[in-house]
């Protein structure tokens, strides 16, 4: 039977007329499987045809992937023996495809690119895995070698494909963006510094200035208002036109000597010096119901003293925001809030005036109040805090500080 | 009458003053005031905290006008160096500072009058008079500052309605929080930044002296804001 099948069905395929005579008998028992033996025979044939014809559009797809490319491709073997070159490489070397074999990387390259290529093909032999590196070239060029392990079935590795990419425009891409990332580094530094600095600078002025007044300014005009003072006591009682003036005089003196305390004590506030935040931020809170504001404070945990140039940022951050409530919000109550989180200190000052729209406010620095906000901000920042401003127009406005002490 | 005070001011008309402040011009015109006063002697000038110490414990004076504002040793220092050292002699503080915290801390301090240096003269020679009739004297505004220092004393210990202690703000956040939103979800409701929602919480927390966010849906429950 088994050979009854086997002579029927070989000769079918090479002479059909003939074949189907001289099986006329196994047919006959055996018609149906022996046909239905044909028929798969027929399909193996077809899809065989069909499989060489998609390898060879497959072959003909990667071969142009590999030729079409600008990348040197190329195939190595352990001792650094090219096995294949894609066209680019050929005509980089000036090679045709049959003068690949036993030409050695290190026939095109320096002792020193092949001592280097040889250790990382070492390597890749040695760890079975790809390796990519960034490596200079000729004329300035930058070229991404990735080298990957051909296997064989059992794992050892055979030979290492190498595509080597040139990186030249992107690399220099990347340098000027280092180059320029590091320009906007500096640039930034100098503004902080030079924020802090203008700062600094501002509160030395007022500070200077403050104390000229107050002790310079300020005494002599005590001496002076206590010189007429003086003068109008021994003045003889009949000449009262005199002593009408002097008197008036010395009203004056004492008119501009409480002006130059007030602006003394803006400039810098003695108190916040000499008592510390709290009650500095009590005199101020003053300062809003003399004005028919009603105030609420709300403070706990609070140290009596902290680092001075702490405490000046904080009174500065609350007096900014006061200064606006009188200025702008129409508010008829404000909040302050000065509690410590851990080793956070946060202000709070809440008003329910006409608010602002905060995003409009803070982007240019011409808007009205924007430049105080931008200096309340900074004032936080120097000292390692924050500053949160939320408002929004008819709702009131919220500004919280917070810096660590 | 007290049997502390030194005999020998007692029976001596004249009281011996030491003048302090670091401006020679401001010591001259307390100088000529006090030369048509039979009452005072002036009996030495110090231009800063420390030589006022030193020159009380050479000189012994019944009364000193003293400066706040001063170089080396502030006159507050200097006040109470001198309480220790000499608890007879009196302080008359001088100054151009109505600031209340000075009037209190230096009361505390133990000063017998207070005189600013922009009220007349004569205010000055009245508190002098004062004090050596052992009384004490507030320039006309130191009352003022003194009762608005006592009225927020008031504030501070009257028993408050905690709740109502919270802004507005933070009373719309109290109510959120008390009905179990997260402090996220309260950012988003109210289009405030998270920062802010979250220091309205501790601050709640902190206003209602609650231990925890449940504390405050107690509260709410008890204050009938929300349904329990």
């Amino acid at each position: 039977m088994k050979n009854d099948m086997e002579n029927c069905a070989t000769p079918t395929l090479r002479e059909r007329a003939g074949a189907q005579l001289n099986c006329s008998a196994a047919l006959d028992k055996e018609g149906a499987a022996t046909q239905q033996l044909i028929e798969e025979l027929r399909e193996t044939v077809k899809e065989k045809n069909r499989i060489t014809k998609a390898l060879r559009v497959s072959e003909t797809r990667y071969r142009s992937l590999v030729e079409s490319t600008d990348d040197f491709i190329y195939l190595v073997n352990g001792k650094g023996e090219y096995l294949f070159m894609n066209t680019r490489t050929l005509s980089q070397y000036g090679l045709s495809p049959h003068e690949v074999r036993n030409k050695h990387y290190g026939d095109f390259h320096d002792e020193k690119e092949t001592r280097i290529f040889m250790e990382q093909l070492r390597q890749v032999f040695d760890k079975k895995g790809s390796l990519v590196q960034e490596h200079p070239g000729k004329n300035g060029g930058h070229y991404l070698l990735t080298l990957s392990p051909v296997k064989e079935p059992g794992g050892a590795v055979r030979a290492v494909t190498v595509i080597s990419k040139e990186i030249t425009a992107h690399k220099n891409l990347e340098t000027e963006l280092m180059k320029s990332n590091e320009r906007l580094q500096q640039e930034q530094i100098r503004r902080i510094s030079l924020a802090k600095k203008l700062i600094d600078l501002l509160e030395e002025e007022r500070y200077r200035i403050a104390g000229d007044l107050h002790d310079q300014v300020g005494q002599v005009l005590t001496s002076l208002k206590m010189d007429l003072e003086n003068i109008h006591s021994v003045i003889p009682v009949r000449d009262s036109a005199l002593s009408e003036k002097i008197a008036e005089m010395s009203d004056k003196a004492r008119r501009v000597l409480g002006d130059i305390k007030t602006i003394s004590s803006k400039l810098r506030p003695a108190v916040l010096d000499v008592f510390g935040l709290e009650r500095s931020l009590v005199q101020l809170l003053e300062e809003l119901e003399q004005n028919g504001v009603e105030t609420d404070f709300f403070r706990r945990d609070i140290p009596e003293r902290f680092q001075p140039e702490k405490e000046l940022a904080f009174y500065r951050i609350a007096q900014e925001a006061i200064q606006n409530i009188m200025k702008h919000a129409k508010a008829q109550k404000v909040h302050v809030n000065l509690t410590r989180k851990k080793k956070t200190l946060s202000l709070s000052v809440e008003d329910n005036g006409v608010g602002f729209n905060p995003g409009k406010s803070t982007e240019f620095s011409n808007v009205k109040g924007a430049l105080g906000l931008l200096i309340m901000q900074e004032r936080a920042f120097q000292q390692g805090g924050e500053l949160t401003i939320d408002s929004a127009e008819g709702k009131g406005t919220h500004i919280l500080a917070e810096i660590p002490l | 009458m007290d049997s502390s005070i030194p005999q020998s001011e007692i029976h001596n008309p004249q009281s011996r003053v030491l003048i302090v402040d670091d401006h020679r011009v401001v010591i001259e015109g307390i100088r000529s005031a006090l030369e048509g006063e039979a009452e005072f002697q002036v009996v030495g000038e110090a231009f800063d905290g420390h030589q006022a110490v030193e020159m009380v414990k050479v000189l012994k004076p019944d009364m000193v006008i003293m400066d706040i504002s001063m170089p080396r040793l502030n006159g507050i220092e200097a006040t109470r160096k001198i309480r220790q050292i000499a608890p007879h002699t009196r302080i008359i503080v001088f100054t151009m500072f109505s600031d209340k915290e000075y009037v209190v801390a230096l009361f505390k301090e133990g000063i017998s009058a207070f005189v600013l240096k922009e009220d007349p003269l004569s205010e000055l020679i009245l508190a002098l008079k004062a004090v050596k009739g052992f009384g004490t004297y507030f320039s006309t505004k130191a009352p003022t500052i003194l009762a608005r220092h006592m009225e927020s004393l008031e504030n501070k210990t009257s028993d408050k309605d905690l709740y109502e202690t919270l802004s507005p703000r933070e009373k719309e956040v109290f109510l959120l929080l008390a009905r179990g939103k997260s402090v996220k979800a309260i950012a988003q409701a109210l289009f405030i930044s998270p920062k802010t929602a979250e220091s309205h919480r501790y601050n709640i927390i902190q206003k209602l002296e609650a231990d925890s966010v449940v504390d405050l849906t107690r509260i709410a429950i008890r204050r009938k804001l929300i349904e329990a």
